[in-house]
């Protein structure tokens, strides 16, 4: 188990204070949950992994690891307790993606590397979890980044570590890859008890998928819990409402700007959710008494249609798309 | 890491394969012409008609061809060691002014007695306790400008600053060592100037011995230091989150990097772009970054490198020799440029 | 830059530290170097027949002659010792680190021009085997010989092939003293059983000192008679033009060599040319210095003394034609030099060859009477009538 306790990080600095950024907090890493750092850029996630990971001193405080402080523990066996993924996208673009998880075994094996029977099983083993034994001739370097990112997680797997810490795992990854490898974090916390540390932007995955949530503000404050009590707290309201953007508590999901009003059209139809939600978008309001212009949803099959009737003209049209276009026409 | 597959054994045959030949081809040419026969009579120790036949193979060319030898896989394994601690494509012995301190090293010798003076002939009659000492300088001043470059690399994270910085370093020992050439006597200089040129030549007797001990104590380390340099691949961090303690290598990198290009610079003098070529030749040759295959991998090409570029000086029909550094010259800058021009291809090796 | 103006340094330019050598580049005492008993020792023995040079002494035994060469350079391995023995006689006790050289040298191997010299004055050309570079020599009569395959080549660029001479077996090679020479240099060569002596005849710092070294090539050849006698006439011609200049009452002002590279390189007060310059009765304005070698100057403390001085000689134009055009395309300020103007420059070209190998540096360093009598000649020409040119002449 990973804690923290007052702890502040931040960067000593020659001739000036220290520049701290987070202060006094305290925090706890359990085997067996998933917790996603979540927190607007700048707000300091990557030092706080860097310092839980003893990658840098903190300011204050301490950061006990099996309740020994970090510092303390000689690297190698820090190595077998510690799993990291960093960032920095590093790597040869020579070496295999074998060559790459094979490195995770580095705590455990001899002098010069070679590998026994048991390091090669483990390596299958992480290759698997991460979905990438096709991969594992393939060079890294001719690797997309959803696939460098589990070859990444295989290497840490195969370093078997309980605990692992993951700056931006998601960074550069698309919507289907960012699920999929939440999905694959989830699952590795159930199966194999590990305790996984995440930063990341993606609020809307993290409430779904986490256990729970560390929250960072701009101000360096940090919040902690389950989403689902950070969301009814006002928690997550607070730290991402700004400029206009807010967080809507009701669907857990990020809310917009408004546009300039455009017009009030009513809608009437069997499926109109996302005809709703294209039409909010672009400033129209939407209202269930009859107006001078109506819309009307209408599905055969699997097909969808929609009827247009302004000032008694009716018009049919065959999407979403050039029902817009008609009706920003007037 | 995996063992060696087919390809990877194919490969290291050839190479070994490879030295052996330009070794035996390399004792074959020379200015004085000897029958292969004897030549083979000679190496396998029977007597030979000619007693002078007999010097010329095993008191200069042998000693030669091993020092090529052994100073192309010294230099090679050197800027394999350096690319990868500084995961910059361009890093190397010379171009790093590594070089350069171990020249400042020497001259710091000369200056305070130890030597009379550098020129191709001081180190074939040092004796014993002197050659060690000016392995200890060199490896001592390569040290020094190693130390400065670890320095920077911790401020400066980009390739080519990084490089800039060590091209400065590297001018500013060897102002320091023309401050000490401008006070000595213009043929003291000329003796500096030629032992510059380099010379594979200058290495026999004793001193033999030495260098061949040093060196190849040197390769074993870099090889045993194969684990420590793959997990440095995937940059510092990583390396220590894998349970890599940094200080401890980087300073057996540094003490191995050192006492080979130290060593090498100290006997053979300045010997260039075989440290910066010969790791991208050997990587692209081995399509690995795995330095289990690397180092030794870098040992057989820079090896055959070297003895190239020393038959290569014997140019055919004429009478002298060019020296050893003009020829790596000729043939280094193009790879190096090839390099260059490729850069995409050579900037994902680290990236 | 500066590597690679060192790495890639052209030949020529190492044949500029030569020139500057040459102008007076000799250090003696630089030495920390030379134990002075061992000289002294030297020079106690009757038997020594070497009174002006201080690099070498020659002393004869009863079945053999010890020559010891002094190393100027570094105090370690101060001396070099080489038994000078005849074919069948027994190695003497008591000299384990001397070479023993079996005289006299049947087959010889030279490195330098002047040793050429040295062996064509002794009238022993059939002796010479190997020179370093055919290309740098005067003598037609060993050119003729290397064309005939009868004298080899053994220049290796910088360094000596150490195969040709190898398999070439001569009895000795002289190779010029370099910094880095040592009792253990060319340890290959004296394992395969070649004796290699030094010359380091161009760190005396007299005239005659230089011109001695004969001496040590004449026992080498067993030509000891001839060089004493040859040696006795340079003696006395140089001395005789020394006497003549004795008593001149005005000193022409000279001034020598040209600036290199923004360092003009000047005979030390003590160096043989300063000591030339003073027997032909010349001023020089550095002839109080302290140094056997040469003053590194910078163009401004020579300027003004350039300015007003009578005769210029030793310059260095870098063209194969010595002329003022030339001296004048080096530097344009050098027009401005009194000598430049009144035509008063002199350079040791007379004596080039078609391959444009210089005798100067074959003959010159041992015919110091003859370059004395040019400098009388050019400096006070009434007290040299009969004299005509023979390493110098006018710049045109």
């Amino acid at each position: 188990m990973l804690t923290a306790r007052h702890l502040t990080t931040g960067y000593l600095r020659k001739s000036q204070d220290a520049q701290r950024i987070l202060e006094d907090i305290d925090l706890e890493l359990i085997p067996g949950q998933l917790t996603a750092l979540l927190g607007p850029n700048g707000s300091g996630k990557s030092t706080l992994i860097r310092t839980l990971a003893g990658l840098q001193p903190p300011l204050a405080g301490e950061v006990l690891l099996q309740n020994k402080p970090i510092a303390s523990w000689p690297a190698a066996s820090l190595a077998s307790q510690l799993g990291l993924i960093l960032s920095e996208r590093k790597t040869a673009a020579n070496l295999s993606v074998m060559e790459v998880v094979a490195l995770g075994r580095t705590p455990y094996t001899g002098w010069l590397g070679n590998l026994q029977a048991r390091d090669r099983q483990r390596i299958e083993e992480a290759l698997e979890q991460a979905g990438i034994t096709p991969l594992r001739d393939r060079k890294v370097g001719q690797l997309s980044d959803g696939e460098m990112q589990k070859v990444m997680l295989a290497r840490v797997l195969a370093q078997e570590t309980p605990l692992i810490l993951m700056d931006e795992p998601m960074a550069h990854l698309d919507l289907l890859n960012r699920i999929e490898l939440l999905n694959l974090l989830r699952q590795l916390t159930r199966e194999w008890k590990k305790g996984i540390l995440f930063s990341s932007h993606d609020l809307d995955l993290a409430l779904q998928l986490t256990d729970s949530i560390w929250l960072l503000d701009k101000e360096g404050t940090l919040l902690a819990g389950i989403p689902e009590d950070l969301v009814l707290s006002g928690a997550i309201e607070k730290s991402y409402t700004r400029d206009g953007l807010g967080f809507d508590n009701r669907t857990g999901s990020l809310l917009l700007p408004s546009p300039a009003p455009k017009g009030t059209v009513s809608l009437t139809g069997t499926d109109t959710f996302w005809t709703r939600k294209a039409l909010e978008r672009h400033g129209f309001q939407i209202t269930a008494t009859q107006t001078d212009c109506r819309i009307e949803v209408m599905v055969t099959g699997s097909r969808f249609s929609w009827r247009l009737i302004r000032n008694d003209r009716v018009q049919q049209l065959s999407s979403i798309a050039a029902l817009l276009r008609e009706l920003s026409r007037s | 890491m995996p063992n060696l597959r087919f390809s990877g054994r194919i490969a290291f045959l050839s190479l070994s394969l490879l030295t052996g030949l330009l070794w035996i081809l390399d004792i074959m040419t020379g200015s004085v012409h000897i029958p292969l026969k004897e030549i083979f009579r000679i190496l396998s120790g029977s007597e030979s008609e000619s007693v002078a036949w007999q010097y010329i193979i095993l008191k200069i060319r042998v000693p030669k061809a091993l020092t090529a030898l052994l100073a192309g896989a010294a230099l090679a394994v050197s800027g394999l060691q350096m690319q990868t601690l500084f995961r910059n494509p361009l890093a190397s012995p010379s171009e790093l002014g590594i070089t350069s301190g171990a020249t400042l090293g020497i001259g710091a010798l000369v200056l305070t007695g130890g030597l009379g003076a550098i020129g191709p002939d001081t180190f074939r009659q040092l004796g014993i306790g002197s050659s060690w000492l000016a392995i200890v300088m060199a490896t001592l001043g390569s040290g020094l400008v190693f130390s400065l470059l670890l320095l920077i690399a911790r401020k400066v994270t980009d390739n080519v600053i990084l490089l800039i910085a060590g091209v400065m370093i590297g001018t500013l020992t060897l102002s320091l060592t023309s401050i000490w050439q401008y006070q000595s006597q213009p043929e003291q200089l000329q003796a500096f100037i030629i032992w510059t040129f380099g010379s594979l030549g200058g290495v026999t007797g004793p001193q033999l011995g030495i260098f061949t001990l040093v060196l190849v104590a040197g390769l074993l380390g870099a090889f045993a230091l194969s684990k420590t340099l793959n997990t440095l691949l995937l940059g510092e961090h990583y390396a220590r989150s894998m349970g890599l303690s940094i200080r401890r290598s980087r300073f057996l990198i540094l003490l191995s990097t050192c006492l080979l290009t130290g060593t090498v610079t100290a006997f053979c003098g300045p010997i260039g772009f075989i440290g910066i070529a010969v790791p991208h030749l050997a990587r692209s040759l081995m399509g690995t970054s795995n330095h289990l295959k690397l180092v030794p991998a870098c040992a057989l090409t820079g090896a055959i490198l070297l003895l190239l570029c020393d038959i290569l000086t014997q140019l055919p029909g004429s009478q002298s020799a060019l020296p050893v550094n003009v020829v790596t010259a000729l043939i280094g800058a193009p790879v190096v440029l090839w390099i260059i021009i490729k850069m995409n291809n050579l900037g994902s090796s680290f990236s | 830059m500066q590597r690679l103006y060192l790495r890639f340094l052209p030949a020529a330019l190492t044949r500029l530290f030569f020139l500057a050598i040459s102008t007076g580049t000799l250090f003696f005492s630089c030495g920390r170097s030379r134990s002075t008993d061992v000289t002294a020792a030297a020079h106690d023995t009757l038997t020594s027949p070497i009174r002006y040079a201080r690099g070498f002494s020659l002393t004869a035994h009863e079945n053999y002659q010890l020559v010891c060469i002094f190393n100027p350079f570094q105090a370690q391995n101060d001396t070099l010792k080489y038994l000078l023995l005849r074919q069948d006689m027994p190695v003497p006790d008591g000299y384990p680190e001397a070479q023993v050289i079996r005289v006299p040298v049947k087959r010889i191997a030279v490195t330098s021009s002047m040793h050429v010299g040295l062996v064509t004055f002794l009238e022993a050309t059939d002796a010479l085997k190997a020179i370093g570079e055919v290309r740098y020599i005067y003598s037609e009569n060993v050119i003729d010989r290397v064309r005939k395959g009868e004298i080899i080549e053994i220049s290796n660029g910088a360094t000596i092939n150490e195969e040709k001479l190898i398999a070439l077996q001569p009895d000795l090679l002289m190779e010029t003293g370099r910094p880095d020479m040592g009792a253990g240099s060319y340890r290959t060569l004296t394992d395969a059983g070649i004796p290699v002596i030094f010359n380091l005849e161009w760190m005396e710092n007299t005239p005659l000192g230089r011109a001695e070294w004969v001496k040590l090539m004449a026992a080498l050849l067993d030509r000891e008679n001839a060089a004493a006698h040859q040696f006795a006439m340079i003696e006395s011609n140089y001395l005789d033009y020394a006497q003549r200049t004795a008593d001149v009452r005005e000193s022409p002002r000279v001034l020598l060599g040209n600036n290199l590279k923004d360092t003009w390189h000047m005979p030390g007060g003590k160096s043989f040319m300063a000591q030339l310059l003073h027997d032909a009765g010349a001023s020089y304005e550095w002839e109080d210095t302290a140094e056997t070698g040469s003053l590194a100057l910078a163009f401004e403390a020579v300027y003004p003394f350039a300015l007003e001085a009578d005769f210029w000689m030793n310059m260095y134009t870098g063209s194969p034609d010595d002329t003022r055009e030339a001296l004048r395309t080096m530097d344009s300020r050098y027009q401005d030099f009194k000598a430049f103007r009144n035509g008063q420059l002199y350079t040791f070209t007379k004596r080039i060859n078609a391959q444009g190998a210089n005798d100067y540096w074959e003959t010159g360093a041992f015919r110091p009477d003859l370059v004395l009598a040019d400098f009388v000649k050019i400096l006070h020409p009434e007290l040299a009538p009969d004299h005509s040119f023979y390493f110098y002449k006018k710049m045109e």
